[in-house]
């Protein structure tokens, strides 16, 4: 919906379509606030989802790759990630991330929050576990969350609001072999419906959500949050892509500065502005945003806008079995998952840890490709045995790596490389530590005999890939101290004050989860605040 | 990409190098990949057309098996456009498709069964304890 000059001037802007502006703008809608949305994407085109096509396996990676530089679509910008270990996965649309995420509903651990404290490295969060708790709750209910309550890895809380997906035989071989060993195994908590509920309909475990889940069960916030939120009266702007966020001579921000999918240049103003551009599109704006009095980016008095990115190092290992385990299909999706080496073991020779999902493998053209099958070469005479030895005999643990903070590791403003409008396109700058290598070859081999002990013939550390940064996150930390944070513990910005970043950029550490969770709930704990305290809000004249 | 007669003999050639005949499976050329199923692979991925109208054009004349083997070293992403074009074609086969079992990825609605509690499997885990590490007070 276009924004028209007598419409009058919106309470708050929302710069992202993705789950943090979706969270946000439901508090504020609630709220009876004016919110206007700016969103560079477009609706999510489900026409384009083809899991009820033979060519599924083939055409998945165009229109829902999450690699902007891999699929080109007219709203994404370019990515130089040339200097990086990890290539960032994300998604311009309605719905942002959301539309090609895994669903695997993670809260962080109390732990998370209090790195410093308990295991001597990086910082602790502004806020704990039990601040952040109600806000977990509130929108699991939002997004149709299923799992089961009880999981012995989290404080004791209340039941989610739809029953768990099987273990499935999968998920049966490997909760029996965790009890054997006296490892830790729940059944996964997934953001994906295995009932009706409110928007979304019943999973028919097809494997496919990442690329266009046709039956509309994932909650992605295209549909469990925008459809609604437009009708109670936000405005959403599709193709509106921020150049930069303007600011008032006092200080305060006025609103941004978009280009239209006609390529003409407009202002929205508001009172307030919130980003939820994820880690990398919420630093970039900022640093586009430099003036004469911030030469090095808004908000950026601390130099911390665009470091410390934090990106979670991904590892897969597949099992092989016996056993028809029927894992063409399934959750993709988690069916179970393991925390069980997730707290810092210090003689393990590294800190911190990692989240383990256990998920199917797919169809027959998956079992094919390099990933997650390495230099195991499929050609020639064994062809038919091999495909017969994966194709529904195979189950695949993936592996979230926490990625500690380092101010080298970062988003900038790449000098050459331009999008579309011809807006300076950000670049990364990205080491895996370290830590992350000790602590993901740790955790690799401990799954490996995980599947072993559930009775694998043969196990596959999958090689390490670079298309596998779907968690953009630190790059613009929140902490108490404007000299070392961008933002307090409710978003707001320190050096500008009705100017709020509410998306995972804000994370001091990465926790080794899958994040959309805590993004979720922090929103939501952030939008309440602003709504809570908007008599006080410093707004521009 | 209008496939002409010699292309499509080259793709037949290098396809069967990669997928054979054999255990009760027909090869890829047996199962059509360089005859419909390339026709339905290229109207849903037009994009891959350039790249294999190039190695095709590379392979002519060419010993199969080693024009492959040295594809896989010198342009890996030559090989692999091959590599996802061929199983992709050979897949959309009916005959195959059904020595395989696979249905592609067809609903399977949930069993509401709670399978979780078969066996005490579940028990066993609450019996082990809290893992987590409580906030500091």
């Amino acid at each position: 919906m276009p924004v028209h000059a007598s419409e009058p001037d919106p309470d708050v802007l929302i710069i992202g379509a993705g789950p943090t502006g979706a969270v946000a703008a439901k508090r504020f809608i609630e709220a009876r606030l004016r919110v206007v949305v700016l969103e560079q994407g477009d609706w999510p085109d489900y026409s384009k989802a083809r899991a009820e096509h033979p060519d599924f396996e083939l055409t998945a990676g165009r229109y829902w790759s999450g690699n902007p530089n891999r699929r080109q679509a007219p709203a994404d910008y370019p990515i130089d990630d040339q200097d990086s270990d990890i290539s960032a996965v994300l998604y311009n649309a309605v719905g942002g991330g959301t539309v090609i995420y895994a669903a695997h509903w993670q809260r962080n651990m109390p732990s998370d929050f209090r790195v410093r404290t308990l295991d001597g490295v990086a910082d602790d969060w502004p806020l704990t576990y039990e601040d952040l708790e109600p806000f977990y709750e509130r929108v699991e209910r939002d997004f149709g969350v299923s799992g089961l309550a009880g999981d012995t890895a989290f404080p004791p809380g209340k039941p989610l609001p739809l029953p768990p997906a099987p273990l499935a035989p999968m998920g049966r071989r490997v909760a029996r072999a965790h009890n054997q060993l006296g490892w830790h195994w729940w059944p996964a908590p997934n953001a994906i419906a295995t009932r009706p509920y409110g928007s979304l309909r019943e999973c028919t475990q097809r494997a496919t959500c990442m690329w266009g889940c046709v039956e509309g069960a994932k909650a992605s916030v295209d549909r469990t949050h925008w459809p609604q939120l437009v009708k109670r009266g936000a405005r959403l702007v599709t193709g509106a892509r921020v150049r930069r966020l303007e600011v008032s001579p006092g200080g305060l921000a006025t609103g941004a500065l978009y280009v239209d999918r006609t390529g003409k240049e407009q202002f929205q103003k508001a009172a307030v502005t919130v980003l939820g551009a994820n880690g990398i599109g919420t630093p970039r704006i900022l640093l586009l945003s430099a003036t004469n009095k911030s030469p090095s980016g808004l908000a950026n008095s601390s130099g911390l806008v665009g470091r410390r990115l934090m990106m979670h190092p991904f590892g897969t290992v597949v099992g092989l079995f016996e056993e028809d385990l029927g894992s063409t299909h399934g959750l993709w999706g988690q069916h179970i998952h393991c925390l069980e080496f997730y707290e810092t073991d210090a003689a393990r020779g590294f800190v911190r840890g990692a989240k383990w999902g256990l998920q199917p493998t797919g169809g027959p053209l998956s079992m094919t490709r390099s990933y997650p099958w390495g230099d195991n070469p499929i050609w020639g005479p064994s062809f038919h045995q091999q495909l017969r030895q994966r194709l529904g005999h195979s189950a695949m643990w993936g592996i979230i790596a926490e990625d500690l903070p380092e101010d080298d590791n970062r988003v900038v403003l790449d000098p050459v490389l331009k999008d579309a409008d011809g807006i300076p396109a950000p670049k990364l700058i990205y080491r895996m530590s370290e830590n992350s290598r000790r602590l993901l070859q740790f955790h690799l081999a401990r799954a490996r005999e995980s599947l072993d002990a559930a009775g694998a013939y043969a196990t596959v550390i999958a090689p390490l890939i670079r298309e596998t940064g779907w968690h953009l996150l630190g790059t613009a930390r929140m902490g108490a101290d404007p000299a070392t944070s961008v933002v307090d513990a409710c978003g707001r910005c320190h050096d500008v004050p009705n100017l709020f970043i509410l998306d995972g950029s804000i994370w001091p550490t990465s926790s080794g989860m899958n994040p959309t969770a805590t993004i979720a709930a922090l929103a939501l704990r952030c939008a309440e605040h602003l709504v809570e305290e908007r008599r006080n809000q410093r707004v521009p004249l | 990409m209008n496939s002409d007669t010699s292309e499509r003999s080259v793709l037949a050639n290098l396809a069967d190098v990669l997928i054979p005949a054999g255990d009760g499976f027909p090869s890829a050329s047996e199962a059509g990949v360089a005859q419909d199923g390339l026709d339905q692979i290229l109207a849903v991925r037009p994009d891959l057309a350039e790249g294999l109208k190039k190695i095709l054009a590379q392979a002519q004349g060419r010993n199969a098996a080693e024009f492959l083997a040295e594809l896989q070293i010198n342009d890996p992403a030559g090989f692999g456009l091959l590599a996802e074009l061929v199983p992709g074609a050979y897949f959309l086969n009916s005959r195959v498709r059904a020595a395989l079992g696979y249905d592609g990825q067809s609903a399977r609605p949930i069993d509401p069964r709670p399978d979780y509690c078969d066996d005490g499997l579940l028990q066993s885990v609450i019996d082990r304890g809290p893992i987590f590490r409580p906030t500091p007070r």
